[in-house]
């Protein structure tokens, strides 16, 4: 982890409002499709503002042909909030429908910023969590 | 929605004391006031972490009071002023975030986090406007929280756990 120094940025003066990211820039969610899974790979923050496209790429996702297991690779989200755990559940929720029947499987490793909303909520008794992608698609517990 | 630059900034609105007293040096105290947008919780997650890492706090403690803040902020949003990805909102209103630390008599410090809006959209009684996980959230990373609401809007205050005092050798 980087030393909390390389992150201090002057507070106060210079603050430059106009800077922000349009809100395709917070969040990047692309579909990766292999012979045995469709990856959804996540960067950046998942929030208010950016879960319906999370939403929209899962739920296209989870209409796939063939009965592969969708897999979302949060390791690289640096922000989790409510929003993202709702569409998660309501994924969830939807892939148990399908027939084949695969649950939603999520690659979240140590990252704080993803494991820390699922924990508080007790999301990490339903939903299928992996600690990297191989082992979410091969569907092989964390031990 | 309107494209995010030109998100509304309207800082020290209001600057009452906060406890009485000689209050808090500046750097000490965090305020600002966003448009009710759904880009809003982004903003004030990226200005509560600066301030936080400014102040050196512990950063577990840090990413659980940005979560808190973030879920605070979208609630404002959502349930206090209506806003949805569908229906973006007439630009009404306002969302006031204060921070300042308070430092206990053994040098410990917390963080008193207000969060207000003046929304009072279809839900005013406030149990119904936390919903959901959000409210979770907000209370497991909080020591203390209260929710005021009333006709003209919603006051959220959660202070924090304490901290260590800063280590001045950092």
């Amino acid at each position: 982890m980087k030393p909390a120094g390389d992150e201090l940025r002057p507070i106060g003066g210079g603050e430059a409002t106009a800077g922000y990211p349009p809100p395709e820039q917070l969040i990047d969610v692309r579909r990766v499709d292999r012979p045995d899974a469709v990856v959804v790979d996540v960067d950046g923050a998942v929030d208010v503002l950016t879960a319906p496209r999370l939403r929209t790429v899962l739920v296209a996702a989870l209409d796939s042909p063939g009965e592969r297991p969708v897999v979302v690779d949060l390791t690289r989200v640096r922000f989790f909030g409510s929003p993202g755990l709702q569409v998660l559940a309501e994924s969830a929720r939807e892939a148990s429908t399908r027939a084949g029947f695969q649950p939603l499987r999520l690659a979240v490793d140590s990252n704080r910023p993803v494991l820390r909303p699922i924990e508080l909520t007790g999301f990490d008794a339903i939903l299928a969590l992996y600690s990297d992608v191989e082992e979410a698609v091969r569907g092989t517990s964390p031990g | 929605m309107k494209p995010p630059s030109e998100q509304e900034e309207r800082p020290g609105g209001t600057s009452r004391p906060h406890t009485g007293g000689a209050g808090p040096p500046a750097a000490d105290v965090l305020r600002f006031e966003l448009a009710p947008e759904l880009v809003a919780p982004s903003i004030a997650r990226d200005r509560f972490d600066r301030w936080l890492i400014a102040l050196r706090w512990p950063d577990a403690q840090r990413d659980d009071l940005v979560l808190a803040l973030s879920e605070a902020v979208s609630n404002s949003i959502e349930h206090g002023y209506g806003i949805r990805a569908d229906a973006p909102g007439l630009g009404v209103g306002e969302v006031a975030v204060t921070a300042h630390v308070l430092v206990e008599a053994d040098g410990l410090r917390r963080i008193v986090l207000v969060v207000r809006d003046s929304g009072v959209w279809r839900e005013p009684v406030v149990p119904a406007r936390f919903r959901g996980h959000g409210l979770s959230i907000i209370r497991a990373c909080a020591d203390r929280l209260s929710i005021d609401g009333t006709d003209d809007g919603t006051t959220l205050t959660l202070t924090t756990r304490t901290a260590p005092a800063p280590l001045d050798a950092a």
